[in-house]
């Protein structure tokens, strides 16, 4: 020893100590390892998730036990004693019983055994036999036959020793039940009472901290059978894409959000609380089951992340995100491409299945953003599909010279919201990344704005049909009468005259907004315009949606007077400032040396006198803003929008967007909004050439309206749901979408309830008789012949109600489509007409009698006369047309129950109520009435004069 | 404290940082400041005082705190630790040796120790230590794992992974087959020849500089210069578009660098003669191949004539020559970039007919 010391370089015990104490670190080290590896969040959240159900498993117990009844309880458990005390008593009995039934069944046993064991012999015997069949052994197959049918006996012989053992066996066990009865249903009655409670304390010692439980989920064992563990759903075929590879989707949200799909947990604090429409999603009887849609298809979000940012969480707003930051540390997922929508969103992830559809029902704030879409035509300059051969918005500037003057087309272009605060058309000019100083010209964008604007005017007015338009000579309009009538007939009901809107619409669309405030009109048209405008807008406008209301020459003269009083408040004359020539040739060369050489441009400019230089720069502008993805202009038919495709912008990355100098979360959907609120905003502190700059307009959207928008933009994304998934529209949804679409266009809704939204001229007439009709099931009630008929050429059905249905001018086409819709709407699309089992009316006298009896008339007056029309809140339409009119099973259905059909109708129910009828008679009543009105033919007479009367006004 | 910035984001531009790290080095080497305790202490201290200043900075901080870069950060160190051992025991031998003595390691030269425990005790040891090390740097420094690679959104800048940060530096100033295939060969072909190219046995079993300074002086340049201080130039000062960013800079993904750099054929022809570009390319391409030729001809006839005569002498030709090879060879990366940031060249032969640039 003492040799080897002397050579040692170390210190060998000190050694020793490095060793221990490295060791001691190494352990130390592991131990943390594994401690911080077996710390999940998720961990801590299943285990105040079980302690929450322990709670209220422990408080749901003993509600039940107290309901049970202690006292019930405990006569239960001293039943179960006393029976056992007395069969303490007969305990010979009872063992002498239980020692037979142990023979007896050992017994049974042994012969039951036996028997199944020469089963098996049996079967082996008889595939030997099948096999020497088989190799054509006639000497085996022989012997083993014999032996077969030996056995055969055999088996049957043991079959009947062993039921006989299985009887005795049974009336031994019968004896002893006789012994035992009293006590046997006294403990089943003790177990019927605590039936419920069992199942609870069974689910608590499942998730109670026991030490068994505690083992299976600790650190190193819990990989066995822990309750603590990752819950996921695998919705079939649900995908995403990364690297061009497809992935499944795994969702496991529920590893934390456990109660998302089970009810009674809507008050819980998160993430244990259950899903807000349990009826509609999650639920496994819903349409949108958890199994087969998962979570992040809809929501977005990271499926397979684990705590709180790698599922990339998205807050609501500032506030939460503050709360988020402190709380769970949350910062945005920028690995992750697709972040789950803001709580305000979530109606975005709807539009991945439900295309095709105009409206989905029940996503109100998609809905209103695809209102506020298509009412503000972003389609007009973006490419979005399903947006596609939607009418411009604006109206066609083919014939603008006859409308409008120079300067004060100049003065609109400038800043319609000048003119008319609330005007939809948006600014273009003057916005504030083209408005100050340019390399030093204190002046510049104010001279190129007026240079740019007094070219497009240029342009459309040399490009405008002309011809001066002329009212009648000699005759003069009533602007009191007129006004009456503005308010009667239903102008209002797509006309506001300035700042009519509800402060609680602010955000939402308004059918009443559909067509152009008319505040200020006076001061941008002539008498003359309006009045040939109202008397047939066609005449100017062949593609306007604006109807003809059929006024007479002289209705018309009074509108026209009342509308030539609406002045706005700005008088100011309109003037047409002179363009700084040097600046508008600057801006014509800017754009020519585009394409051309800068001497070929220079030749073609100097060729142009000043007004042709006007006319080109106009061109140039009208091209550069895009402003014919609103309006009809001539020259530009087929020029393509100017606006970036939307289709997919809802999966742009955020790296695609340029955020430049403005300061936001880095998000698509802060990105969006702000463009929506500050569309050129986004330039400030930028260095850019005028030809640079950001061209998207200005709408002037309120905050709620930009996120409604933006939350159908986030909706527009690259579809990946499977087919069986998406909501499939069939014919019937074809039409239906197909009809929307007319109604929007033709604001079918500003006058009547459709589907339950609508009727937006009801704000503006008080008087329920007098406002145009409620629609529900017009395709159930109404025969389609007629309604297309109708639609080419409306007339009075209810006289005294003053709104005009108006002339739409509908093609053939577009009456059948609205004809269509609402018969799709009443599911009666596929119906054939006429219907073949009513094609006679055998009950038509007995009719007529009802007809009197029932006092029909009385409401329904052939001819309404000014007494009637007095009290028109009683009076209902003329039932002569009602043949031509209405389907004979509906008024079948209309008669039996009148509120059904239209709830709140003024119609007496005279048959039916409440699953019942009044009188056994009843049916047949109410067939013969329809068989009267159904050959209702004498008074046609009166109809038609009406309608020849409706034509002529 | 901005001026101070300033100054080493200027003199952080890729130009001043190479060729001040290269005059740093040798000024090290040469001048024996810093191959003391003193030495030591000072330039741990000036490492560490530029580190945590500069943490102070957001930008800076940003770079240096990323889970991936602090390995780096322990590099440098590193480098820096094993440059003073190896070269303060080298400079105290130089002083042992010219006073007469034996070096340190020959005097303990004959000393002999057991395997174990002497060896294998302490092994095991180091082994205890560095484990428990890892596994406190991995639980408490995540993996800086992401999500699977998208190509449509690829991370920008894209780095190569640490340790080849400096081939992917001269990527910059060389076409890929050369910086990425025969540059990297010649260097593991290069060091495996060192043994059969230097047969000189001085500085064998000890430390010395100065019987071995152009062994030395240049491994050093290879190493520290060639590889250390590209590997940091390309994890702090190279970022987003591999754009050139001061340490105290900000990232800005949109900073744009003029790219207007030339090829030797357009200087020579063009702008010298006055003409257009001959079209066919081994004619256009001559004062490229002359240049390449001259460098590695004149260049390492001059060398034997001069800096290298001694060595020349010893060395039989052959030797010689793939000492040249390699040498020029590991030159010419200083040199090309010196050729970039003066005179804007881009390839002295470009031959983008059979993808052949040099």
């Amino acid at each position: 020893m003492a040799r080897s010391q002397t050579l040692h370089e170390y210190n060998i015990p000190r050694l020793n100590g490095w060793f221990a104490a490295l060791s001691v670190l190494m352990v130390v080290c592991v131990i943390g390892m594994v401690v911080d590896d077996y710390n999940r969040d998720w961990k801590r959240y299943q285990r105040d998730y079980y302690r929450l159900e322990r709670e209220r498993l422990q408080k749901a117990e003993a509600q039940e036990l107290e309901k049970i009844g202690p006292q019930q309880l405990d006569a239960a458990r001293q039943a179960v004693t006393q029976a056992q005390a007395e069969l303490q008593g007969h305990q010979d009995r009872l063992a002498a019983a239980q020692a037979r039934l142990h023979q007896t069944s050992g017994d049974w046993y042994v012969r039951d055994q036996s028997s199944r064991f020469l089963k098996a012999a049996y079967d082996v015997v008889k595939y030997e036999f099948g096999a020497a069949q088989e190799r054509h052994d006639a000497d085996a197959a022989m012997k083993l036959r014999s032996k077969i049918e030996g056995m055969e006996d055999e088996l049957s012989r043991r079959r009947l020793a062993s039921e006989a053992a299985a009887a005795r066996r049974d009336s031994v066990s019968a004896q002893l039940a006789d012994i035992t009865r009293q006590h046997d249903d006294a403990a089943a009655k003790l177990d019927e009472l605590t039936k419920s409670v069992r199942t609870m304390e069974k689910r608590l010692l499942k998730i109670a901290p026991t030490f068994s439980n505690r083992l299976l989920n600790f650190a190193m064992l819990d990989f066995i059978a822990p309750s603590i563990r990752i819950q996921q759903v695998l919705p079939p075929n649900l995908t995403y894409t990364v690297n061009f590879g497809v992935t499944a989707r795994i969702d496991r949200c529920q590893t934390c959000h456990l109660a998302i799909d089970k009810a009674g947990w809507e008050d819980a604090p998160q993430p244990f609380r259950t899903h807000p429409k349990l009826d509609l999603f999650v639920g496994s009887n819903s349409k949108h089951s958890l199994a087969d849609f998962g979570c992040t298809e809809c929501h977005g979000g990271r499926p397979n992340g684990l705590d709180f940012n790698r599922t990339a969480h998205t807050p609501n707003d500032e506030e939460e995100a503050a709360r988020w930051r402190k709380q769970y540390g949350w910062k945005p997922m920028h690995y992750w491409e697709w972040p789950m929508f803001a709580a305000h969103n979530y109606e975005s992830g709807c539009l991945k299945c439900h295309q095709g559809t105009r409206h989905i029902g029940g996503a109100p704030q998609y809905d209103r953003g695809r209102d506020l879409v298509e009412r503000s035509g972003c389609y007009g300059c973006h490419k979005i599909a399903g947006y596609e051969g939607l009418p411009k918005i604006g109206p066609s500037l083919l014939q603008v010279a006859r409308k409008l003057t120079p300067a004060f087309a100049y003065r609109w272009i400038n800043d319609p919201k000048l003119v008319r605060a609330h005007s939809k058309m948006p600014r273009v000019f003057n916005l504030e990344n083209v408005v100050g100083e340019y390399r030093g010209d204190a002046d510049y964008w104010s001279k190129r704005s007026a240079a740019e604007v007094n070219g497009i005017v240029a342009y459309l007015f040399d490009k405008s049909a002309r011809g001066a338009y002329a009212m009648p000579a000699g005759q003069r309009g009533n602007a009191a009468r007129g006004k009456e009538l503005f308010e009667s007939i239903g102008c209002r009901a797509c006309h506001m005259i300035g700042p009519e809107q509800d402060a609680k619409q602010d955000w939402a669309v308004t059918p009443r907004e559909r067509g152009p405030n008319l505040e200020a009109v006076a001061t941008k048209t002539s008498p003359e315009w309006i009045f040939n405008w109202i008397r047939d807008p066609r005449q100017y406008d062949s593609k306007t949606a604006m109807p003809n209301l059929r006024l007479t020459e002289q209705e018309a003269l009074d509108v026209t007077a009342y509308l030539t009083t609406l002045r706005g408040s700005d008088d100011t004359p309109y003037r047409r400032s002179a363009p700084d020539s040097a600046m508008v040739e600057a801006v014509i060369m800017d754009y020519l040396t585009n394409t051309q050489p800068v001497a070929v441009a220079r030749e073609q400019l100097t060729k142009l006198a000043a007004h042709q230089r006007a006319v080109l720069l106009g061109e140039k502008i009208i091209a550069r803003q895009g402003c014919f993805g609103c309006h009809e202009i001539a020259g530009f038919e087929k020029t393509l929008p100017i606006g970036t495709e939307l289709t997919e912008e809802g999966s742009k990355p955020v790296a695609r967007l340029a955020f430049n100098n403005v300061r936001l979360e880095p998000s698509l959907e802060a990105w969006l909004t702000h463009k929506m609120l500050h569309p050129r905003n986004f330039d400030e502190g930028m260095h850019m050439l005028p030809g640079e700059k950001a061209r998207m307009p200005e709408f002037g959207f309120s905050e709620p309206q930009a996120q409604a928008i933006v939350g159908n933009i986030l909706a527009w994304s690259k579809n990946t749901v499977p087919l069986d998934r998406t909501k499939r529209v069939d014919s019937r949804g074809e039409l239906i979408a197909k009809g929307e679409r007319l109604i929007a266009f033709r604001n079918c809704r500003g006058c009547h309830v459709i589907e339950g939204e609508g009727g937006a001229i009801y704000d503006v007439i008080p008087e329920p008789a007098m406002r145009p009709p409620n629609l529900a099931n017009e395709g159930a009630k109404v025969q389609p012949d007629w309604l297309v008929e109708f639609l080419h050429g409306p007339f009075p059905i209810r006289p005294w109600v003053q709104v005009r249905m108006p002339t739409f001018g509908f093609t053939p086409e577009e009456a059948g489509t609205a004809a269509n819709y609402f018969m799709a709407l009443a599911k009666k699309n596929d119906d054939p007409y006429p219907l073949p089992a009513l094609q006679s009316f055998p009950h038509a006298k007995d009719g007529a009698q009802f007809f009197a009896i029932y006092k029909c008339q009385q409401c329904h007056p052939a001819k309404v006369t000014a007494a009637s029309a007095a009290d028109r809140s009683q009076l209902a339409p003329n039932l002569a047309m009602a043949s031509k009119r209405l389907r004979p099973d509906w008024v079948v259905a209309w008669l039996t129950d009148p509120q059904t059909q239209m709830p709140g109708t003024n119609m007496p129910t005279f048959f039916y109520a409440d699953g019942e009828y009044f009188f056994p008679e009843a049916p047949q009543h109410i067939e013969a009435l329809r068989d009267y009105l159904m050959t209702f033919s004498s008074q046609v007479a009166s109809s038609s004069s009406q309608r020849g009367s409706a034509k002529g006004k | 404290m901005q001026w101070f910035k300033d100054v080493v984001n200027f003199l952080s531009q890729p130009q001043y940082y190479i060729l001040l790290s290269m005059a740093g080095l040798l000024g090290l080497v040469y001048t024996r400041v810093a191959w003391n305790k003193a030495g030591l202490l000072a330039g741990t201290l000036a490492l560490t005082l530029f580190f945590s200043l500069s943490a102070l900075d957001p930008n800076f901080h940003i770079i240096i705190s990323k889970a991936d870069n602090i390995p780096i950060i322990i590099m440098v160190y590193l480098v820096w630790l094993a440059l003073w051992g190896a070269l303060s025991q080298g400079v105290a031998n130089d002083d042992r040796m010219a006073m007469g003595l034996p070096s340190d390691e020959a005097q303990e030269g004959g000393k002999k120790v057991w395997c174990w425990p002497d060896l294998v005790y302490i092994e095991l040891l180091s082994m205890l230590l560095v484990g428990a090390l890892l596994v406190v740097w991995s639980v408490v420094l995540k993996a800086p794992l992401e999500e699977p690679a998208n190509p449509v959104l690829a991370p920008n800048p894209s780095k190569a992974p640490w340790y080849f940060l400096g081939l992917q530096e001269m990527l910059v100033y060389f076409d890929p087959w050369l910086a990425g295939v025969v540059f990297p060969s010649l260097i593991i072909l290069g060091l495996m020849a060192v043994p059969y190219i230097d047969p000189n046995p001085l500085g064998n079993g000890y430390y010395t500089f100065r019987q071995r300074r152009f062994a030395v002086t240049w491994f050093l340049f290879g190493f520290v210069v060639l590889w250390c201080v590209l590997i940091f130039l390309g994890t702090f000062l190279r970022g987003p578009n591999w754009n050139f960013f001061g340490p105290y800079e900000v990232w800005d993904i949109h900073k744009l660098e003029a790219l207007v750099n030339v090829n030797l054929s357009e200087y020579f022809w063009i702008r010298l003669l006055g003409q257009p570009l001959p079209s066919f390319w081994l004619v256009r391409e001559l004062p490229g191949f002359v240049a390449v030729g001259a460098y590695f001809s004149v260049a390492g006839w001059v060398l034997s004539r001069t800096y290298l005569r001694p060595m020349h002498r010893q060395m039989s030709r052959l030797r010689f020559a793939i000492l040249m090879l390699l040498f020029l060879a590991m030159m010419a990366l200083p040199i090309k970039m010196v050729l970039r940031w003066l005179f804007n060249l881009k390839y002295l032969i470009a031959i983008p007919e059979y993808f052949f640039n040099i």
